[in-house]
């Protein structure tokens, strides 16, 4: 066999097959490029990861791979094959003949990405009807043949449900079948498991991981590297709409050559001791221009511009001059609520937790569990049906409101999404203003002169502690980045100087590597100011690298409580050991 | 153990309690609609009584029609105006929840029959109406989110019209144009379907600009919604995403507001059958209004909130319908 | 009255709850990378900007005409001139002259007065019991929302001007009680938007980080609610301004508002509708007024809605 011919062979073998990708937006006379150059190649049973941060462009080359880029875009390829489609020359009717049939996209979150005013059945029998002639009631047996493929259970009844009817795990499946009910040779899933539970996803990913052996090839986008260590056979690093690093998976994060990539792996928080630093130091962090506000779109990477924060050398003195006093206590908690047909549903059940001073409890659990509750709990805004809870040994829960009010800024909260926490007609510096005069009485912003100006200084110093530039102080948190307005809450949050801030999944909206530069200021300002956290996440790699002590919730119960090191390492309740082996870590 | 467990064991019941929740859902609405018309009927007997002069005398054709003291005392027993005014009330309860709406002060006849008499003409322009203003709205959205300068251009426009063009005006322009300029269709609307194609219009184009300004933006939103993408990537046509999925959407808001945009054709017949000179429950209301034939006007009212009440209850029916989500939640909106 | 005239009340269609970025760094596919639609909103964008200042220019000349005629017409608005009857538009009459000789474009300019006076008050009557009942259902106690929102329900069976026919039947017909009249049959969808209003900023993140930093219920009715509030308020009387001149002169062109000979745009529509087929621009001119001033409220409403979500 000549050389020539093994090519050929190659080449008729990929299911995707792209060379130096290029996709531009115009919007007025400028044009954008978005995807500059990109390369891609998937082999029948393989598994590819497009791994990059939002805004760089790994979404979009996955549309122009359908030919959906969209009505501005300019796709331009030297090579663009879809087995043996070349995408730009095909028309619209032959690209619609080749998306379904040929290639399958999943999206996100199947809440919105099936429609949900119809049942998941005619979503999976819409794709055979538009690319085969069977009749209906074939098309139906399909369907309930497809839905059994991907493991929902009792098909025949799940396909008369919609979307909202079912629970997380088994729409994502469902989305699943809509894609693969004509067997495409390549699957493009994009974020498939992003919204889920950690058990879920893992199910979804073993999902992926069985239609990869049966010889579907898959592009897999993902933020989440450890996510996509799970499966991937080889790893594609995108970022600014450049391919940086591409290679066998275990090259890539075993020995990851480009700087950017090394970044990534590093902010994985997963694994890492507590007290480490996920984020290059701030000095080889390049600023990016400020002005870019946040509603232009995604940017190409969050890099806030941070001023020089001085690393505490010394580790944990605070809290060895603190000593292991309690600064929150819960005992025996309990919240129901009433559901919609007047059933009440007991949401947190039995919650007893000691918080120390100086240190951080995390609360890990899957959604539903009653994290949010117990948080809110924990701020006094709402009311236990049981159990008490103690602020630095005094009363907390039983105290009436016009008590507790004065005691608030001993306790304050960051929340995941900041944007909503900020009122939209305030700046950050009115928004920091009214936190730092809130637990002086009705008096306001800046009577006098001279408590103008002090006020003044204070807001640049909670602002400078949070590593924002005082320029920012004039804008509105909608014209920050995520990373800016979630720094911007913990600046408020500081404001009044508590001694505990209640973290309610602050990180979760964000990218990793902003994820990793708020993570470490966390870090920092505990161990400057002797902050105790109650750390509220469903991810176990951020609890694990946060906590000190780590309490377990399922099902409004703390399952399991103990030093962290001890939970993760041994696990004794089930659950944890259930969710510790479906957490995705590097591989 | 697992959520997916809990869920497989609640469902044998699910089906029962679906039911259990349309009827308490019906029950709730039922009990409401009660509640408003017996409101209505109140509101409306305790604030004629604010109407200054003497009742009697109104029903004797006004203070200048100089009656004498036994006519009025004569009319005072015969409307029952003599009795305490709770009492009147409760006569009043009675008969309203028997269909008895009295007798017209100025035309001496049963307010039922008035009432009847005007009641289908403005039902058939009213519902006609509303018939034809979703059909433009259908055609204004699915064009009009086909983008570009022109759309939103007909957007604005859409926007302006319903919002600032009143029914009389319009009337009269198209009077203007059809009748008068071109004798086409007759400016008093006769009989038949000639004589109602101009009051239809009149009623259904600022109606159908506002439906249309509602669904074109929730078409743009549906086609904009990660489902869409779902269905583009399985290779559904613009069309089919259009016909199949984006308009099912935009026709969620538009249902929900039918029964307002109802209520509100019902109140503008009383312009429209006035300008177009047609007889019907408008121009039976505006006339007894003019001339204070107060059991003419209570009947009118009531028989329109009855009616308003009964449209709004079955656009929440055609709601659940349109969107399963509803039927799950409760019954409230 | 219209079938148009409650359109203002409902949340406005155009432009849509899209907060631009809306989460600057989130994860996820990047539904919406640069390009794409963003062109699209400026464009719309800018479109507004011109037919804003259209809008403008127009409510300063009607504001101008209805605090000064005499700066935009030498006529007498009720001068009889019988030999100069049916004159149509011509420079020496532009609007033409009605039955009487009396020039339309002086009776347009001086009718501008009542038709704004009336919308202004009309809309200050709505919007102020409106307050009332909205923030009693929004801040008071769940008894009270329920009570008020049982009432509006009864109020909205009087669909459209119903509640003001009902209204004058009681008080009789004139300009001040059908001004009386739009009023209170606007109020009820007003209550209805401040109430949900209302609610929904209680319901928001911001109003819980306050009680956190500690603020008391006064504070953050002052601070928060009290602000955002109002900044919605503004842009519904605006459109209700718009509204209103068009349920007034509905019922001057009734015959239960403003009477012929006065100057006000219904009544002389009204009137001129004997003569339509002699006479086009004695219903012509007075009606394309009410559209315009009514269509310049509503724009700038509309764009004063648009500013305060995109804020």
């Amino acid at each position: 066999m000549s050389e020539r011919d093994a090519v050929a062979m190659s080449e008729r073998a990929a299911v995707l097959d792209v060379r130096n990708l290029r996709v531009a937006f115009r919007s007025g006379r400028a044009s954008t490029t978005v995807v500059d150059g990109v390369g891609l190649r998937i082999e029948p049973g393989q598994c590819l990861a497009l791994v990059g941060e939002s805004g760089s462009g790994k979404s979009v080359t996955a549309r122009s791979i359908l030919g959906l880029a969209g009505d501005g875009a300019r796709v331009s390829a030297d090579r663009l094959r879809v087995g043996s489609h070349d995408v730009l020359t095909l028309g619209n009717r032959q690209l619609r003949a080749m998306r379904g049939a040929d290639v399958g996209l999943v999206l996100q979150d199947a809440l919105v990405s099936l429609d949900p005013l119809r049942t998941v059945g005619r979503e999976i029998a819409d794709a055979l009807r538009l690319h085969t002639r069977l009749t209906p009631s074939e098309r139906s047996a399909r369907v309930l043949q497809v839905l059994a493929e991907v493991g929902v259970p009792e098909p025949h009844l799940r396909a008369r449900q919609r979307s909202g009817e079912l629970s997380g795990g088994l729409r994502q499946r469902a989305l699943i079948a809509s894609a693969i009910a004509l067997e495409p040779s390549l699957l493009i899933a994009d974020e498939p498991t992003t919204a889920l539970d950690t058990t879920v996803q893992e199910q979804i990913l073993r999902l992926l991981e069985r239609l990869k052996s049966e010889g579907t090839g898959i592009l897999l986008i993902s933020h989440d590297l450890a996510v996509v260590s799970r499966i991937a056979d080889t790893i594609a690093v995108m970022t600014d709409g450049r391919i940086v690093e591409q290679g066998p998976a275990a090259q890539v994060l075993g020995d990851p050559q480009h700087d950017y990539t090394r970044r990534l792996i590093r902010a994985v928080p997963a694994g890492r001791p507590r007290g480490t630093r996920l984020a290059p130091t701030p000095s080889t962090l390049v600023p990016t221009s400020p002005t870019a506000p946040a509603s232009k779109g995604p940017e190409p990477l969050e890099s806030d511009a941070i001023p020089a924060v001085s690393v505490l050398s010394t580790g944990f003195v605070h809290l060895a001059a603190a000593g292991r006093t309690v600064a929150l206590e819960a005992r025996g908690l309990s919240k129901s609520y009433r559901g919609p047909d007047a059933s009440r549903r007991l949401v947190v059940d039995d919650v007893s937790f000691v918080l120390e001073r100086g240190r951080t409890l995390g609360l890990v659990g899957e959604s539903g569990s009653g994290k949010t509750t117990t948080a809110r709990l924990a701020l006094g805004l709402t009311a236990p049906d049981a159990g008490t809870l103690t602020l630095g040994g005094a009363p907390w829960s039983i105290l009436r409101e016009r008590l507790r009010r004065p005691e608030r800024r001993r306790i304050g909260a960051i929340y995941q999404d900041p944007l909503g926490s900020f009122d939209p007609r305030w700046n950050v510096r009115e928004i920091l203003a009214d936190a730092l005069t809130s637990g002086r009485g009705a008096s306001g912003v800046g009577g006098s002169v001279g408590g103008r100006a002090a006020l003044a200084r204070s807001i640049a110093g909670l602002l400078d502690s949070v590593g924002l530039a005082s320029a920012l102080a004039d804008r509105r948190p909608l014209h920050l980045s995520g990373g800016q307005r979630q720094r911007v809450a913990i600046a408020r949050a500081l404001a009044p100087d508590p001694e505990i801030l209640v973290c309610d999944e602050p990180v979760s909206a964000l990218d990793v590597s902003v994820q990793a530069q708020v993570l470490d200021l966390l870090d920092e300002l505990q161990r400057e100011r002797g902050l105790s956290y109650l750390f509220i996440s469903h991810d176990l790699g951020v609890v694990q690298h946060m906590s000190d002590t780590v309490a377990v919730m399922f099902d409004g119960r703390i399952v399991e409580t103990g030093p962290s090191a001890d939970v993760f390492a041994r696990p004794a309740h089930e659950y944890t050991r259930r969710l510790l082996e479906a957490a995705p870590r590097l591989r | 153990m697992t959520a997916l467990h809990a869920a497989t064991a609640v469902r044998a019941p699910r089906r029962r309690r679906a039911a259990g929740r349309a009827l308490r859902w019906a029950a709730t609405r039922v009990a409401g609609a009660v509640f408003v018309l017996w409101a209505v009927a109140t509101l409306i007997f305790f604030g004629i009584r604010l109407i200054p002069g003497d009742p009697a005398e109104a029903i004797l054709g006004g203070p200048g029609s100089r009656a004498t003291p036994e006519a009025l005392a004569q009319a005072r027993a015969e409307f029952g105006l003599d009795q305490p005014l709770f009492t009147q009330y409760l006569h009043e309860l009675g008969r309203l929840a028997t269909g008895d709406f009295g007798t017209s002060y100025a035309l001496k006849v049963p307010v039922g029959q008035v009432i009847l008499d005007g009641l289908g003409s403005t039902l058939i322009l009213t519902v006609v109406s509303l018939a034809v203003a979703w059909l433009f709205a259908i055609a204004l959205a699915l064009w009009a989110t086909r983008g570009g300068r022109v759309a939103s251009a007909v957007s604005t426009v859409l926007e302006i019209v319903a919002a600032a063009v009143p029914n009389f005006w319009l009337g009269t322009i198209l009077i203007l144009l059809f009748s008068v300029g071109l004798g086409w269709l007759p400016a008093i609307s006769t009989p038949g379907i000639p004589g109602l194609v101009l009051p239809v219009l009149t009623l259904a184009i600022p109606l159908a600009g506002f439906l249309g300004q509602l669904m074109r933006e929730s078409v743009l939103n549906a086609l904009d919604a990660p489902f869409t993408v779902s269905a583009r990537a399985r290779g559904e046509s613009e069309t089919g995403v259009r016909l199949i999925h984006a308009l099912r959407h935009a026709a969620l808001p538009a249902i929900s507001l039918s029964g307002w945009a109802f209520g509100s054709l019902i109140s503008g017949a009383v312009v429209v059958e006035t300008v177009f000179a047609r007889p019907g429950l408008g121009r039976t209301l505006l006339s007894a209004v003019l001339i204070r034939d107060v059991p003419v006007v209570i009947g009118v009212v009531m028989v329109v909130a009855l009616v308003y009440i009964v449209v709004t209850i079955a656009t929440d029916l055609a709601d659940r319908f349109a969107d399963p989500r509803l039927r799950q939640k409760g019954g409230d909106r | 009255m219209s079938g148009s005239a409650g359109a203002p009340l409902l949340p406005s269609p155009v432009g849509g709850e899209r907060r631009p970025g809306a989460g600057g760094g989130e994860r996820g596919p990047g539904l919406r990378e640069p390009g794409g639609r963003a062109s699209g909103a400026r464009r719309i964008l800018g479109h507004l900007h011109s037919t804003e200042i259209v809008g403008a220019l127009v409510l300063l000349l009607l504001l101008v005409a209805a605090l000064a005629p005499s700066l935009l017409t030498a006529t007498d608005p009720l001068g009889i001139a019988p030999a100069d009857a049916f004159t149509p538009p011509s420079p020496g009459h532009w609007f033409g002259t009605d039955e009487s000789g009396r020039d339309i474009f002086t009776r347009v300019v001086y009718g501008a007065r009542s038709s704004l006076l009336i919308g202004v008050a009309a809309t200050g009557i709505g919007l102020v019991l409106a307050v009332i009942l909205g923030s009693l259902a929004g801040l008071g106690p769940r008894g009270v929302d329920f009570g008020v929102n049982r009432l509006l329900e009864v109020l909205f069976a009087f669909p459209g001007l119903l509640l003001a026919l009902l209204f004058i039947t009681i008080f009789g017909p004139g300009v001040a009680t059908s001004t009386i009249a739009v009023g209170l049959a606007t109020a009820p969808g007003y209550a209805r938007i401040i109430r949900s209003e209302i609610r929904s900023i209680r319901g928001s993140g911001y109003i819980e980080a306050a009680t956190v930093l500690g603020r008391s219920p006064a504070q953050i009715f002052r601070r928060h609610i009290l602000p955002n509030v109002a900044a919605g308020l503004f842009a519904l009387a605006t459109l209700g301004i718009g509204q209103a001149i068009v349920w007034a002169a509905a019922l001057s062109f009734l015959g239960l508002g403003a009477v012929p000979p006065a100057a006000e745009w219904g009544a002389m529509l009204s009137a001129g509708r004997t003569y339509i087929s002699v006479a086009w621009w004695l219903t012509f001119f007075p009606g394309a007024f009410v559209v315009l001033a009514a269509a310049s409220a509503t724009v700038l409403g509309r764009s004063l809605q648009r500013r305060n979500r995109e804020r």
